[in-house]
Order: structure tokens, then C-alpha cells, then sequence
């Protein structure tokens, strides 16, 4: 053993670069597998005019040209945004709200946390034969209590005007948990003094709010706004099961676009093309919401 | 509910009147959360008739749920026991390998000093910017490539490693490895190796079950990578099978009795993770916290 503990300091570096390199080859490896080749992939097949079938012949810009001219896909990307644009805030705002009330010191709060956090196990196919049943229009729980206040409800999954109002209900409430979870951690990270002395200034509830909880927030809101904005632009899963893109085409979604020429009619050249593009913005969304909220995700520790 | 909002040295008044539309506002988010749920427990033991006739959220005339588990089980020569059976297959794999995985590059990325980390990080970032099902397409046309499409090796290996499970692995072993205790190790002659598997691995298991429980979730919850992944109804795992049932029984021509069994079957395929969740959530938390917040 003795020449262990003479070991130079330069060996020791060596060690550790070895082990370094070794506990990260393996899903070094995996992620180029899976996100760099298909980016590559996408974009050298986007080129293509391939479909499974026969070979493939290199077109050019002709899908990119194509894409933009499509107002197929002017309807998905609108429908995704409209999406985006409800989902987001609304989601933000309930995870964030009921961060603040399972917060305060009570009794039944653990339960309540627990509770809250089921929707999130319960995968979107079984919360879509779920929702389909309590958003139905005439059966349905919703409707049925709204009538109890004379209200007359809208036909939701069957309307084109409310379908996607309906699926941002469902999908809230099925991904909500996660979000207030991340929103109780972040909450138990802010010093109480800070608290304690606002209330000593005479801060109300909503002063405080502004002043301390909030700031104190900003990263995990940061965190929960990236997460809800990836989840967001992909949405597909809602929509497949639930309306099958209707009623009137008011739920395709981008996604759900790609899905329909990639695997229904093995347009893989289109489809590709557009995978791409969806990547792109994705990352586009990211980076912007890195940027506005001012938090660099990569300067950790 | 009032004790709710009445905290010390809170002036009165107002804290009363706020008292009480907390409470309202608690209650209508109590209600969108929770009646679902219920809502599925009682529907998973309803007739077909009672379904379409009775109110949803209180049992009808008559107590199905045997019945409707039976058909569940039996339907089709018992394809939802197969359904099950990939499903735990795909997920516990995935989960596990995704957990080890993140554990091990996690520790590297916080603790061990080499060339090319910041690159791998940056990678990393990159992948969880740029999810998966933005890049289905391409992926199917690897695996295509490949001959593994329609294989379970289609959803498991994409599934083995998860950017976010790296990332918090990171930020979990940056906090709960103490880097003195590491280099005082070291300095005793303690090897790379054994410092990870007898010093390393226990401090980080809390984040080690966060990272499996998550993958286990998503793995046992994916819809699109199976579906677009496999075609043979034999190796559907329950959300690609179930949504299919849930198809049919959409599609009518006297396929709304299929309707019971389709509930039935959606609250058997959620219980098992209920369970899980429930038994290992005070590791699932802590392991939470510390991704979203430290950084």
C-alpha cells in the first residue's frame, strides 16, 4: 500500500479524469444517440423527399419552402401557441397558489399534498378516458353542475371554440403537482425572518408577497416556466385521444401534425423537416425564457 | 379551514374577511383536483347503463367493479395482463438504468475534476431543451434503421438515460457530498473507485430514488414513444393499449359497452404508481427540492 500514499498529485488527477470519463461514457453515448443524431438526422432527411418506400432524393429547400406555404401547419402552430398561451400562465399561476396555501402551517396539509400529486402519476390516456367523461355535455359532471346554477355549459370537446380550453382544464390539472412541489421546496428556502421583519414594517399579506416571496422565488419560477414551456409546444397526447384534432381542426397541434404525414402517409422527408423546426423553436423558447428571467441555467454551482 | 390564514400578530379584521374567501378559493381548487379522482373511483364500478345514466359522482344501481375488473382482465384473450406486463418491464428498466446513470454522471459532473465536463453539460442542457417527442420522426427512423423498431428495445433504450435525472443528480451530489470528506479520502490512498461506492452512493441515495421514481413515472405514463415505436399489440405497453380501447369505444357502432371496462382498466393502470409514490415521497420531495432550487 505504500505507493498509494506517495501517489504524486499529478497521478490522482489522472484517476479522477479516468473515472470522470468513465462514469459519464455511457449516457455521453446515449444522448448523441438520441438527441444529436435525430437533430442531424431530421434536418439531412428534411432535405429528402423520403417515405419509407423507394429511395430518397435530395429536394432541397423544397419541404422548408413547403411548410411555410402549408396553412395546415399555420393552423397547428397557431393552435399550439394558443395552447402555450393558456397553459402556461394558467398553470403557473394554480401550482404557484397552491404552493402558498399547502405553505401555511395547518393541519391535513400533508394529506392534501399527497392528494394533489396523484393527477401527476396518472399517465394523460388515463386522464383522457377520465375527462372525456366528466367534460361530456350532457352526462358530464362539469355540465351538470354548472346547470345547478343555471348556467348553461358549452359543449366542450365538441365545440371548436372550446375544445382547446377544454384540454388546457385537463392538462393543468394533470400536471399541476409537480409544479407546486417544485414551488414548496423553493418556499422553504426563503429565510422566515425576511417574513417576520416585513410583518414588523407593516407589510400586508400582498406587500410581502411582492417583496419578499416572490424574489425569492425566481428560480424555481424560472425552473417551472421552462418545464411548462417545453411541455407546452409538444403538446399531443390531449389531443390524440381526446378529439382526435377536432372539432373543425381546432386541436391539431404541431406534434400532432408531424405524427399525421410521418406515420400516416410516410411523408418522412415533410415530417422531418418539421420536426426540425419544432426543435428549433423549442430551443428558441428556452433560451428566451433563460434570457427574461435573467438566470443563467448553466452558471451553476 | 379558518385556522387557515389566522397567524400571529395578523390584525384581525381583515384576516377574517380573507378567512373566508381563502376558503372558498381552497375549496373550488379541492374540488377540480379531487373530484376527478373520485369521479374515477366511482365510475370504475358502474354498469355501462349506469355510466350514461346515473350522476358521476355517486355509485349507481348496481356494484360492477368485479365485474368490470373481470372483463378487464379477460377481454381479448387477457391482453391487458401482457399491457401490465410490458408496461413494469419497460418502466423498471428504464427507471433503474436511468437512476444509475444519473447517479454515476451526476457525481462525476459535481465531483471529479476532468477535461470536457462543461461540454457534457452544455450536451446535457441542450437535450432537455430539446425534448424527445420534437425529434420522434428522426428517432423512429434510427431505430428503423436498426431493425428495433416494433422490439421493446424501441422504448426501453431511449428511455434508459433522462437529461433532467442527470441535472438533478448534479445538483443533489454537489450539496450532499461533502468535498473535504472526499479529499481527506483521497489523501488516506482511497481510491476513485472505492470513494463512489462506499463514501458517494449512500449520501446520494435519496437522489438516486427521486431519479427512479420520476423515470418510472414517465416510462410507465409515455404515450407517444410506443406508439409510434411499436405496432404489434403484444408489445403495447397499458397507455398505447388502453387509448386504443378508449378509440373503439369512442368510435361507437355499439362499441360504447366497451366503455366501463375502459375506466376500469385506466384506474388499474394508475394504482400501481400511487403505491409506489406513497411509499417512497419523503425521498421523492427532498430529492425535488433540491434540483429546483439550489442549482
Amino acid at each position: 500500500m505504500s505507493h498509494v500514499t506517495t501517489r504524486s498529485r499529478g497521478t490522482a488527477r489522472h484517476f479522477q479524469q479516468r473515472y470522470g470519463y468513465a462514469f459519464i461514457a455511457i449516457p455521453l453515448f446515449l444522448f448523441l444517440v438520441f438527441t444529436a443524431v435525430p437533430v442531424v438526422l431530421a434536418l439531412g432527411t428534411g432535405f429528402t423527399n423520403y417515405s419509407v418506400i423507394g429511395r430518397a432524393k435530395w429536394i432541397g429547400l423544397a419541404n422548408f419552402r413547403r411548410l411555410l406555404a402549408d396553412p395546415f401547419f399555420g393552423v397547428a402552430l397557431r393552435n399550439t401557441l394558443v395552447y402555450t398561451a393558456m397553459y402556461v400562465p394558467a398553470g403557473l399561476l394554480v401550482a404557484l397558489g397552491c404552493a402558498l396555501v399547502l405553505n401555511l402551517k395547518h393541519r391535513g396539509v400533508t394529506v392534501y399534498r399527497v392528494f394533489f400529486y396523484i393527477p401527476v402519476v396518472a399517465s394523460t390516456v388515463a386522464s383522457a378516458t377520465m375527462w372525456y367523461w366528466l367534460l361530456n355535455p350532457t352526462h358530464g359532471v362539469i355540465n351538470v353542475v354548472l346547470g345547478w346554477f343555471g348556467v348553461n355549459g358549452p359543449a366542450w370537446l365538441y365545440s371548436s371554440r372550446w375544445a382547446m380550453t377544454a384540454i388546457v382544464m385537463m392538462s393543468v390539472w394533470a400536471t399541476f403537482g409537480t409544479n407546486m412541489m417544485l414551488f414548496l421546496a423553493g418556499l422553504q428556502y426563503i429565510p422566515r425572518d425576511l417574513h417576520e421583519a416585513a410583518m414588523i414594517d407593516g407589510a400586508g399579506v400582498i406587500r410581502r408577497f411582492w417583496h419578499v416571496t416572490w424574489p425569492g422565488l425566481r428560480r424555481t419560477t424560472f425552473f417551472v416556466l421552462l418545464l411548462l414551456i417545453i411541455g407546452a409546444m409538444q403538446v399531443f397526447d390531449q389531443a390524440y385521444v381526446l378529439t382526435q384534432g377536432g372539432p373543425g381542426n381546432s386541436t391539431i397541434t404541431v406534434v400532432y401534425y408531424i405524427y399525421t404525414p410521418g406515420f400516416g402517409d410516410l411523408r418522412m422527408g415533410y415530417a422531418s423537416a418539421m420536426s426540425f423546426v419544432l426543435a428549433v423553436i423549442i430551443l428558441v423558447f428556452s433560451v428566451l425564457s433563460n434570457r427574461l428571467t435573467g438566470h443563467d441555467l448553466e452558471a451553476a454551482s | 379551514m379558518s385556522t387557515l390564514v389566522t397567524r400571529p400578530r395578523a390584525r384581525r379584521h381583515p384576516a377574517e374577511r380573507r378567512s373566508w374567501l381563502l376558503t372558498v378559493v381552497v375549496l373550488l381548487i379541492v374540488a377540480y383536483f379531487l373530484l376527478p379522482l373520485w369521479w374515477l373511483a366511482v365510475a370504475s364500478t358502474k354498469s355501462n347503463s349506469d355510466l350514461f345514466g346515473s350522476f358521476g359522482l355517486w355509485f349507481g344501481s348496481h356494484f360492477n367493479l368485479t365485474r368490470n375488473l373481470a372483463d378487464v382482465f379477460t377481454f381479448a384473450d387477457g391482453v391487458f395482463l401482457k399491457w401490465l406486463r410490458n408496461t413494469v418491464v419497460y418502466a423498471v428498466s428504464a427507471a433503474v438504468g436511468s437512476a444509475l446513470l444519473s447517479t454515476t454522471a451526476g457525481y462525476a459532473l459535481a465531483k471529479l475534476r476532468f477535461g470536457g465536463r462543461n461540454l457534457f453539460f452544455a450536451i446535457i442542457m441542450g437535450a432537455i431543451m430539446v425534448p424527445m417527442t420534437a425529434l420522434a420522426i428522426p428517432t423512429y427512423l434510427l431505430f428503423a434503421k436498426m431493425g428495433l423498431t416494433n422490439t421493446p428495445w424501441a422504448v426501453i433504450l431511449p428511455s434508459l438515460v433522462s437529461p433532467f435525472g442527470v441535472y438533478l443528480m448534479r445538483v443533489y451530489a454537489a450539496d450532499a457530498v461533502d468535498q473535504s470528506l472526499l479529499e481527506s479520502a483521497r489523501v488516506d490512498g482511497a481510491g476513485e473507485g472505492r470513494l463512489f461506492f462506499t463514501i458517494a452512493l449512500r449520501l446520494l441515495a435519496p437522489g438516486f430514488v427521486t431519479v427512479l421514481l420520476f423515470q418510472l413515472v414517465a416510462t410507465w405514463n409515455n404515450y407517444f414513444l410506443p406508439l409510434i415505436m411499436l405496432n404489434s399489440p403484444e408489445w403495447y405497453p397499458l397507455t398505447v393499449g388502453l387509448a386504443q380501447w378508449q378509440a373503439t369505444a369512442q368510435g361507437g357502432t355499439g362499441a360504447q359497452a366497451l366503455f366501463s371496462m375502459v375506466i376500469a382498466g385506466s384506474f388499474v393502470s394508475i394504482l400501481p404508481l400511487i403505491i409506489a409514490f406513497l411509499f417512497l415521497q419523503r425521498y421523492w420531495q427532498s430529492g425535488l427540492a433540491a434540483g429546483s432550487v439550489k442549482q
